[in-house]
């Protein structure tokens, strides 16, 4: 009986497995380019300086909509859009769409470095292939948060660390570098406001290329899209909120009609919408007419790109007084962000219990997010030679895609029975009567 | 069909958001249990406590490699999200069970 439902087990998961997987292999192939789709799916997400998901959005692109896309984008990338686009119209191999936290990456080209779409939380700039000598980068930037910063081509910068106006981020530029970036980690757990003030470069000596193009500083906030705080204080029945400045962060379009509501939760009569000066935002005091649950939205409308920006915020009017900065999204989202707050490790015996079920908690986010890991040559460490391993599930792919389904489903099927048998065994571990308290090390 | 409906399930920001939402109790429970014991350690033995908070600095760090294992491995969105859905599962159903003794042990208590 065993055996029969073992085997019974085995065959469901691997038919489950496989019609899984059929569905995440089934982008055609460019004929021209079999190892390229001819569509990608682009997920873009405006996530909010809580964690909460203000706006969300998949698209699945053609190199048509692509061009289209492309043609009627503006903004500061629009010579990058130019550029893709020539490179469209050159019939080189086009492209390859990664998202990655916060960070939407255009492919173009043989050289995967030749072009890249940095919308925030990164900062990019083009150099030209040259021997490095006396060159170095170097970056200032400032946080109010905790993120783990990184450099594309040097390896770590200040690592997990507060980056803060005393400290900058800087190295020296190798050989064959043909783009630098900086990301910034973790932007969801950390809701920081990032100054990115703009780069040093120091030529070496001999060189006789053009000037490197820099961006000007910039101010970059690690939401896509909108940023959405404002701030609120509640007094008994009486609200005033300060909403901040809205900005389009994504393309930089101008916001133009801003407007907030409030509205019962339970939907009550006591609603009400105001509107604001985008440019500059007055306190508004709203008054209640009941204590309750509300929520406070703020709708912001680009007429440039015809898009609505919302966040909202849930306030629990009960008569007591409190202040804050917000720019959640639901009532969940709330209570996830108070959770966090409220529950943020500050001894080392908690965050080394608390570390390894965080670790694994990130693990359904880190799906189809890779980057390259540079390991320095053990020969030439002071010649600042690296070592790149390249993501390799995009190469299996290309050259064995077979083998990358084989293994897949097989992978699924073993995970899926083990947690299946480990389910059913912790559940039976429940019935037993004897085990009736809670131990810490459970945890 | 099912297998769409089963993928979606698991990659959807509802799975997410409830692991989320379940870390969060599991690690403000943890934190309020051991708030003493972490106290005592960092008073009395902070070489300690420092010691203890490297282990989270090692998980900090090998999750910046995590995503070029995942790619290396090519381990499947779907096997992740249930990795993680699992090990949600196996730490929070202790506090259900607990909680559903206690709560008939005082009714047991309260009304025989």
């Amino acid at each position: 009986m065993k055996r029969f439902l073992f085997l019974l087990s085995a065959t469901l998961l691997t038919v489950l497995s496989v019609s899984l997987l059929n569905v995440s292999h089934a982008n055609a192939q460019s004929p021209n380019y079999p190892n390229i789709p001819t569509t990608s799916t682009i997920r873009i997400e405006n996530i909010a300086g809580d964690g909460s998901t203000v706006h969300s959005e998949t698209i699945l692109i053609t190199i048509d909509d692509l061009k289209d896309y492309l043609s009627n984008a503006s903004g500061t990338n629009s010579s990058q859009f130019a550029d893709i686009l020539q490179a469209i119209e050159d019939e080189e191999p086009i492209a390859v769409f990664q998202y990655y936290d916060n960070d939407i990456r255009i492919y173009v080209g043989y050289d995967e470095w030749d072009v890249e779409i940095l919308p925030n939380g990164n900062y990019g700039l083009t150099v030209p292939d040259y021997s490095t000598g006396n060159s170095y980068w170097r970056m200032y930037g400032r946080a109010d948060g905790i993120g783990q910063v990184t450099s594309q081509f040097s390896g770590v910068c200040n690592s997990n660390t507060t980056w803060s106006n005393s400290n900058s981020c800087w190295g020296n530029f190798t050989s064959g570098m043909r783009y630098m970036q900086l990301s910034v980690f973790d932007p969801p757990l950390n809701p920081s406001v990032w100054f990115i003030s703009g780069a040093t470069i120091n030529y070496p000596a001999g060189y006789t290329g053009g000037e490197i193009p820099t961006s000007p500083p910039t101010q970059q906030d690690m939401t896509l899209g909108l940023s959405p705080y404002f701030n609120y204080e509640v007094d008994d029945l009486e609200l005033t909120l300060t909403p901040l400045t809205p900005t389009a962060l994504l393309d930089e379009y101008s916001i133009d009609e801003c407007t907030f509501l409030v509205q019962s939760e339970l939907g009550g009569i006591d609603y009400d919408e105001y509107t604001y000066n985008c440019q500059s935002p007055l306190p508004t005091v709203h008054t209640f007419t009941e204590y309750g649950q509300y929520d406070v939205k703020l709708k912001h409308y680009s007429t440039e790109n015809e898009k609505t920006y919302e966040t909202t915020q849930v306030l629990i009017v009960d008569g007591s007084t409190y202040a804050g900065r917000a720019g959640g999204q639901s009532q969940g989202n709330t209570i996830i962000g108070m959770l966090q707050s409220f529950t943020v490790p500050t001894y080392g015996l908690q965050q080394a219990l608390v570390a390894p079920i965080e670790f694994i908690g990130t693990f359904p986010s880190l799906a189809g997010v890779c980057q390259p890991i540079q390991l320095p040559l053990p020969a030439y460490i002071n010649q600042n030679k690296n070592i790149e391993l390249p993501c390799l599930t995009p190469i299996y792919q290309s050259y064995a895609p077979a083998f990358l389904i084989l293994w897949q489903v097989a992978l699924t099927a073993l995970v899926s029975y083990a947690i299946v048998n480990k389910v059913f065994a912790k559940l039976r571990e429940t019935y037993n009567p004897r085990r009736n308290s809670i131990e810490p090390t459970n945890l | 069909m099912i297998g769409e409906l089963f993928k979606g399930l698991l990659e959807s920001s509802f799975i997410q958001g409830l692991i989320t939402i379940i870390i969060s109790v599991i690690t403000g429970l943890t934190n309020i249990i051991l708030l003493p014991f972490a106290v005592i350690i960092a008073t009395f033995l902070p070489a300690l406590d420092d010691a203890l908070s490297a282990i989270a600095s090692y998980f900090t760090y090998v999750s910046m490699g995590i995503g070029w294992a995942i790619s290396a491995f090519a381990i499947p969105p779907v096997v992740l999200a249930l990795i993680a859905s699992y090990t949600v599962f196996a730490f929070y159903l202790p506090f259900q069970t607990w909680g559903l003794k206690l709560a008939l042990s005082w009714k047991k208590t309260l009304w025989g």
